[in-house]
């Protein structure tokens, strides 16, 4: 049916070695990033070295809102929702990937006759959230490059 | 400046019609310049009118003429007009045709100005034509 | 905000569908300024002060000595960006004063005068103007004035009057005795006020702020009218003090036909790196409270936010939120925030975080809000609650980290204790560009100190240890695919998640904040059944998932994903779920397929559905469907199906009918009570300078505990007058339909 092992993360040659920085210097993401490019084989730039490729990974943000909208019901379905942006410009600063934001959603239940349990449950989500936003973030610069 | 009128008048034409009699006009012509203290004049032509041994008035034109002299502050004027009529009994002045007065704190541009000296008055306009008056910012007239 | 903390969901705004554009405000104004410009803005005029000054005039009497001059006949004055017309100018240059009268036009970058005559001086920017006609730039604002006197960017107007509305279009006015506008500040204040609306005088009020552009909060902020058949005509008249650029005050008085008056105050606050807003709400001796007990008790609700900035690796939080009573904001609350609360959570903490590590000390409580709820049922207050996540990559391919918590749970009625749960784990990350493969082993200990043990004799101090081993794998495949003419990437994502976790008995083991997690999609890979640490779930599972997926070449774009999933149990699990309603099988979990697909910009889709193979009977089926129009018009509709939980549709929309007005409704249904949950309909209509909003609402009153028909149902009617510029009147509609319409904005 056509399907073929998904080819190599394939940077546009030139490029050079990437540098990838976040808003956030504490922000797992980047981290998170540069290790799974590495382990596809992508050239890594160490420091903060001028005149290399930069991906950067911004405003990373948490939101919590109902997914249907209000009502009384004791069970209120809520959804996290976790957005970050993404840019690559190469050496020269042009961009290779216009700035894009990546979203991912979970859902929870938070039943209002008993909320125990549900901080915990966000907390599981929100690192959910933060490990798979570096799988959604390779996919969309695998995507883009393509 | 006022003691101008007390400084010997230098004057110096191509041609000259009329001799400084003590009473009529003499018509000089032809690069006209004159100077007399801070007064400096130049002119196309200029037609001098004398009475009882004074000048009592003189008429210039050019293409400008110029006029330039120094009021007791020691604070610079430079005319340009057509034509300058300056009769000096009554200290009056009235320039027109293009005329440009600059000073270093403004300038003034119209078709007709009248200066009275004595007075230090001065009127502009009257003559149908738009005037413009520009005045330097304060810092830039300060020094 | 990335911090750790959790707060309870508040309930902003839906989470898919939300549109960001912001509208202008000002996008009916079609017709002309009020006062035209009267000559164009040289370009590359400078500031008045550095520029020379141009006049063009007919004729001038000047006199050398005193420094006078009179300039005569259609007279221009112009100085960098103000510009001056008028048929008579007296100009001293020594002392810079000038007088103009007839006819007099004064513009400059922030606004544009008429008057009959004016005198000032340039040099000191001051200015007196009298019988003025004006217009401000920033905001459309424009009206008249007996005498205006203008000291650099502040103007005093005295019998003045103002609008936002086209002057041919007058369908408001404010006039004062007297009104300060600070252009720097970009506020304006109102003293001796009427507000007219057509030529019905609105509103007076002895003071009144309002924006000159949309920096500042509002001063007064608008008396907020709306009507409730429990509370009467629910009047709130805030008054803003502007104490001082950091801190200002805002007192609201909330007077309610039925109940009294109730004083409220929001105090904000910004000293350096703390922030933070404290809100207060008292009625003193409610003596018309619906409840007999509370008769003649004082209500009150306080609520604190506050923040400290240490540096970029500490800060500090305080959200503390209290009321009076379990029936508050049953009787009080119309914003449906917080009446659906049934807890209010209050924490305090200082946080912390690193390059490989985050930490928190907190103390959380909770306080009951719904008289329906027993005391029992109050979470655990957690004091102290530290805990500490690490995570240190080693190499290219292992991470070895901790995820640990301490925590001293208290309870009034229920028997407290503390505990200890340590997680360290070491995970390898092995991946191709078309594979990866992460094996992770973990130890849990967790260690308990109880008051009182779970079962009578047994252990106050019991603990629990496991090992827990889990592998995750995948492959990636994909390959093009034209999809409606568009050439698109489309990926096979299939995927293992092998999880082993011995028993361990936890019958002395108390629950102090765990639950059984909802059963979704991520479920698959989790190491745990249960939220918290008070249950380690044992497993011997394989759980197997495929997700294919759409991406538009060179943005990248995901347009869709499908993704369906099972978790096959090899052993039966055999720790009970915490709560009855939980369906746990023997042989697996629930088959889960869950779609999204956003096919275009107008259109999209979400679904997801769970299948119970034991029962064969639906556990979830959700659709979620969005169509935007082009005139900004929006539909949203959404069936959603829980077993034993709910079933409900929810339809919302906001149609369009001209640029004017606009449509606005939401219904909520519940299919089993075959009753209305919420219904909220509504109409706006917006001009130049006016909108007008009106809407209906039939809601749910309290909490409803299955059975619709009994539970108490309110009706209310909203109604609101907003006079862009100046404020709003009437009920604050906007936060309302922003929660019940999914993408509604304004």
């Amino acid at each position: 049916c056509g399907f073929a092992p998904r080819g190599a993360l394939v940077m546009p040659d030139g490029l050079g070695p990437v540098r990838v920085t976040g808003s956030d210097p504490y922000s797992p993401l980047v981290t998170g990033v540069s290790r799974a490019l590495q382990r596809q084989g992508v050239a890594l730039a160490d420091g903060d070295r001028a005149g290399t490729a930069v991906l950067t990974l911004g405003n990373e943000s948490f939101r919590q809102g109902p997914l249907m909208a209000e009502n009384f019901s004791s069970i209120q379905e809520y959804v996290t929702t976790y957005t970050a942006t993404v840019q690559l410009r190469d050496a020269r600063g042009n961009e290779v990937i216009p700035l894009q934001t990546v979203t991912l959603e979970r859902e929870y239940v938070y039943d209002t006759r008993s909320p125990i349990g549900t901080p915990a449950e966000q907390e599981l989500i929100q690192e959910e959230l933060r490990r798979d936003m570096v799988a959604a973030i390779l996919r969309r610069v695998d995507a883009a490059l393509r | 400046r006022s003691e101008d009128r007390n400084q010997p008048l230098e004057l110096d034409a191509e041609t000259t019609d009329g001799f400084l009699t003590d009473d009529g006009q003499t018509t000089f012509s032809g690069n006209v310049v004159a100077t007399q203290g801070t007064l400096h004049i130049r002119a196309d032509q200029a037609v001098v009118t004398m009475r009882n041994g004074d000048i009592v008035r003189v008429v210039l034109t050019g293409n400008p003429a110029r006029m330039r002299q120094e009021d007791d502050q020691g604070q610079p004027m430079d005319a340009r007009a057509r034509r300058v009529d300056y009769d000096l009994s009554t200290d009056q002045i009235v320039f027109t045709g293009g005329v440009e007065i600059e000073q270093p704190r403004g300038s003034l541009r119209g078709e007709r100005v009248f200066y009275d000296m004595a007075t230090s008055r001065v009127n502009a306009g009257q003559s149908g034509e738009r005037v413009r008056m520009v005045i330097q910012p304060r810092t830039a007239q300060g020094n | 905000q990335t911090g750790p903390a959790t707060l309870p969901p508040e309930a902003s705004v839906g989470g898919l569908y939300v549109t960001s554009q912001s509208p202008d405000p000002w996008v009916f104004c079609r017709g002309p300024d009020a006062i035209a410009p009267f000559a164009p803005v040289r370009p590359g005029a400078g500031s008045p002060e550095t520029s020379e000054t141009i006049i063009d005039f007919d004729n001038l009497q000047a006199d050398e000595e005193s420094g006078h001059s009179i300039f005569e006949g259609d007279v221009q004055l112009e100085r960098g960006t103000q510009w001056l017309g008028t048929d008579r100018l007296v100009y001293v240059h020594e002392e810079e004063d000038y007088l103009a009268e007839g006819n007099v036009r004064y513009q400059d970058a922030s606004l544009r005068m008429l008057a009959t005559r004016a005198e000032g001086n340039t040099g000191l920017e001051v200015h007196h103007l009298d019988q003025v006609r004006y217009q401000l730039l920033s905001q459309r604002g424009n009206g008249g004035a007996d005498t205006v006197d203008v000291r650099g960017v502040l103007s005093t107007l005295h019998g003045a009057s103002f609008s936002t509305c086209d002057p041919v279009d007058r369908k408001w006015e404010l006039r004062a005795r007297r009104l300060d506008l600070d252009q720097d500040e970009g506020e304006g204040v109102a003293r001796g006020v009427t507000v007219r609306v057509g030529n019905v005088p609105v509103l007076y009020t002895p003071w009144l702020s309002f924006p000159l552009d949309d920096r500042r909060k509002t001063g007064f902020l608008y008396p907020t009218v709306g009507y409730d058949n429990e509370l009467g005509l629910d009047l709130f008249l805030p008054y803003y003090l502007n104490l001082a650029p950091n801190y200002d005050l805002t007192l609201t008085p909330r007077i309610m036909s039925r109940r009294g008056v109730m004083l409220g105050s929001e105090f904000r606050y910004l000293f350096g790196p703390h922030s933070g807003t404290v809100e207060a709400w008292y009625l003193p001796s409610d003596d018309k409270a619906r409840d007999p007990a509370l008769r003649g008790s004082d209500r009150y609700e306080y609520r604190i936010g506050h923040r400290t900035v240490f540096n970029q690796q500490w800060y500090g939080l305080a959200n503390v939120h209290r009321v009076s009573d379990p029936r508050y904001f049953e009787d009080f609350s119309v914003t449906t925030a917080d009446r659906e609360r049934a807890f209010l959570e209050s924490n305090v903490g200082l946080y912390g975080r690193g390059r490989y590590w985050t930490t928190s000390i907190e103390a959380r409580d909770w306080q009951i809000t719904d008289a329906l709820i027993a005391d029992s049922a109050e979470p655990f207050m957690e004091l102290p609650r530290l805990r500490f996540n690490y995570d240190r990559p080693l190499g290219d391919y292992l991470t070895v980290g901790l995820r640990s918590e301490a925590v001293g749970f208290r309870h009034d009625i229920r028997s407290e204790g503390s505990r200890l749960d340590l997680k360290p784990y070491l995970r390898a990350d092995f991946a191709g560009s078309w594979w990866f493969l992460a094996p992770q082993v973990a130890y849990r200990h967790t260690q308990y100190e109880l008051d009182a043990p779970v079962r009578p004799g047994g252990d106050t101090s019991p603990s629990r240890s496991v090992p827990i081993y889990s592998v995750d794998g995948g492959l990636f495949f994909d390959r093009d695919v034209e999809w409606f003419g568009r050439s698109l990437i489309n990926t096979l994502e299939p995927r293992l998640f092998y999880l082993r976790v011995p028993y361990r008995d936890h019958s002395d083991i108390p629950i102090f904040d765990t639950r059984d997690l909802l059963f979704s999609f991520p479920q698959l890979f989790r190491d745990n059944r249960f939220s918290g640490a008070d249950r380690q779930a044992d497993a011997n599972q394989l759980a197997a998932a495929v997700t294919t997926r759409l991406f538009e070449p060179g943005s990248g774009r995901e347009l869709g994903s499908l993704a369906v999933g099972r978790i096959n149990y090899f052993d039966p699990p055999r720790i009970p779920p915490t709560s009855p309603a939980t369906v746990l099988n023997d042989s697996g979990s629930f088959y889960v397929v869950d779609a999204n697909v956003a096919v275009s910009d107008r259109w999209s889709f979400g679904s997801s559905y769970q299948w119970d193979p034991a029962s064969e009977r639906t556990q979830l089926n959700t659709y979620r469907i969005r169509y935007d129009f082009e005139n900004g018009g929006l539909v949203n509709a959404a069936y959603r199906y829980r077993r034993d939980l709910l079933e409900q549709t929810d339809i919302s929309a906001v149609y369009p009918l001209s640029p004017s007005w606009r449509l606005v409704g939401r219904w909520a249904y519940s299919l089993p009570d075959q009753s209305t949950l919420d219904a909220t309909a509504g109409v706006e209509w917006q001009s130049c300078c006016m909108a007008v909003r009106v809407l209906g609402r039939h809601y749910l009153r309290g909490r409803y505990t299955g059975n619709l028909d009994n539970a108490e149902k309110g009706n209310a009617i909203y109604f609101e007058l907003e006079l862009k510029g100046l404020g709003s009147f009437g009920r604050k509609t906007d936060d309302l339909l922003t929660r019940s319409i999914l993408g509604y904005t304004r």
